[in-house]
């Protein structure tokens, strides 16, 4: 069994990323240096990487469904580049969902008797998080307030206000449709809006 | 938005993000389950047969008494006379309602069957396909795109909160428009800017997407901006309308019918903010 490597800071206990597997910087076996589809994928990792993680880090309130999501939807990406003709739209979707299903593992787990819902399982996960983040004050109380939107409404803040996308962008990144982003989007903010009023009286 | 929002955002734009290239290669190279625990492990690994072969004799013992069950009845049926064999109901000594003008509140099951395998990294590396179009979300408010029909409508929105019948049976009727409205165009142009949708009503909460009504009136082009403003209304008191002429429009209301109160929005794009005011100012109910 091979030694494990020291964990990043930020990482979580049970993570067991592949850096302490000793395969540090092994590409798969079909992508060789060169290849095209790593090409592909490296200029696609430059160009979405750090927005996608921080739309993440802002739609979970959690760096470790953060660095999860972020580094297994390129390395599944990577897994399939001959298939994949939108790297960067494929990216953005794989990485949502992944996020999602962590998330929502971690509302199940968190989950007290008596407490039905999927929202306020899922704010209790959020907040969860929040506790693990090292964020100036006023990056800190933005999440907060996102913590008591839906996920759709913060997802679609996120994608629009944060990650710059049109609303056609957001539906295809989150499998839904534009008309949704709209109207979650708006929802959200009025109701941002008002929390963070809330926040300055 | 507030200031304090777009500081927020600054902040967390500023955040150092970490470089995982090394470790997406790793990962991509050695695909395992990426987030997972020791013990979540093992219980992945045990095998499940005898789970099955448990749900297996669960089953099958309830169809056996189910069969039981169903011949006590059908023999009781006879007994008692006029029930034929193709009636669905069971003889009853009570009269049956002579009228019903209430629609079927049939609801579907709220409850995810399943969890969407797409969204789960503890079903292992190498199972999520986040490019397979065909996967639905399954979970939350992102089920609107695909509208049930009929009585398959839901019954509560994604907070839990009922969505009163009554909602769902309130008709509206305006009276600049449709007719004032542009005419409906002709097919859309793919990659024409102004691509020629539908515009869309939402009667209840947001998830009333699921009952979408089609307006005959078109949207074109994309939704945007930010901000909104609130209009004064003769019959519905207020709403709040967002958007601007190149992005479209959001209008949303509260509607109270029947002691019952209902959430409506409404979009559409292709209207300038007079013709929107003008068709929100005539819009009324239809009874």
């Amino acid at each position: 069994m091979a030694e494990r490597a020291p964990r990043p800071a930020a990482a979580a206990p049970h993570l067991a990323p592949a850096v302490a597997m000793g395969r540090v910087g092994r590409a798969p076996s079909h992508l060789g240096p060169g290849d095209d589809g790593l090409v592909r994928l490296k200029a696609s990792y430059d160009r979405v990487h750090p927005r996608l993680w921080r739309a993440l880090l802002a739609w979970s309130g959690d760096r470790e469904v953060a660095d999860e999501a972020a580094a297994e939807a390129f390395a599944q990406a990577a897994r399939r580049t001959d298939d994949i003709r939108d790297m960067d739209a494929w990216v953005w979707r794989s990485g949502f969902r992944i996020a999602a299903g962590e998330l929502h593992r971690r509302s199940r787990r968190a989950q007290p008797a008596g407490l039905p819902t999927e929202v306020v399982t899922d704010h209790l996960a959020y907040e969860q998080g929040l506790t693990h983040l090292d964020v100036p004050e006023a990056g800190l109380d933005l999440l907060k307030a996102l913590s008591q939107l839906t996920e759709q409404q913060r997802a679609s803040i996120v994608l629009r206000d944060m990650a710059g996308f049109s609303a056609q962008e957001a539906a295809a990144a989150l499998n839904t449709t534009s008309t949704t982003v709209r109207v979650q989007a708006h929802r959200g903010r009025r109701k941002l809006r008002e929390l963070l009023e809330t926040d300055d009286d | 938005m507030t200031d304090r929002f777009h500081q927020g955002v600054e902040e967390l734009q500023e955040l150092p993000v970490p470089d995982q290239w090394q470790e997406i290669m790793a990962r991509a190279a050695h695909p395992q389950p990426s987030v997972i625990s020791l013990t979540e492990a093992r219980r992945a690994r045990r095998p499940r047969w005898p789970l099955m072969a448990a749900a297996a004799v669960v089953v099958t013992a309830l169809a056996i008494a189910g069969a039981v069950r169903l011949g006590t009845e059908s023999a009781s049926k006879v007994e008692t006379g006029p029930v034929g064999p193709g009636d669905e109901e069971p003889a009853s000594s009570e009269p049956a309602p002579t009228t019903t003008t209430t629609p079927s509140t049939t609801t579907p099951s709220t409850t995810p069957t399943t969890d969407p395998p797409t969204t789960d990294p503890n079903a292992g590396a190498g199972q999520v396909e986040g490019g397979d179009e065909s996967q639905e979300q399954g979970e939350g408010e992102g089920e609107t795109s695909e509208p049930p029909q009929g009585t398959n409508r839901p019954t509560s929105d994604s907070n839990g909160n009922p969505i009163p019948d009554v909602c769902w049976q309130t008709q509206f009727a305006t009276s600049s428009g449709p007719d004032d409205l542009p005419a409906v165009q002709g097919e859309a142009v793919p990659d024409d800017p102004r691509l020629v949708l539908p515009s869309e009503y939402h009667f209840g909460t947001f998830t009333s997407d699921a009952n979408t009504q089609r307006a005959v009136f078109v949207v074109i082009g994309p939704f945007g901006g930010d901000g909104g403003e609130y209009l004064s209304h003769p019959v519905f008191g207020e709403i709040w309308l967002a958007g601007s002429d190149a992005d479209g429009w959001l209008a949303e209301f509260e509607l109270e019918v029947s002691g019952q109160t209902c959430w409506i929005n409404l979009s559409a794009t292709g209207l300038n903010r007079d013709e929107m005011v003008g068709f929100l100012e005539g819009l009324s109910l239809a009874h």
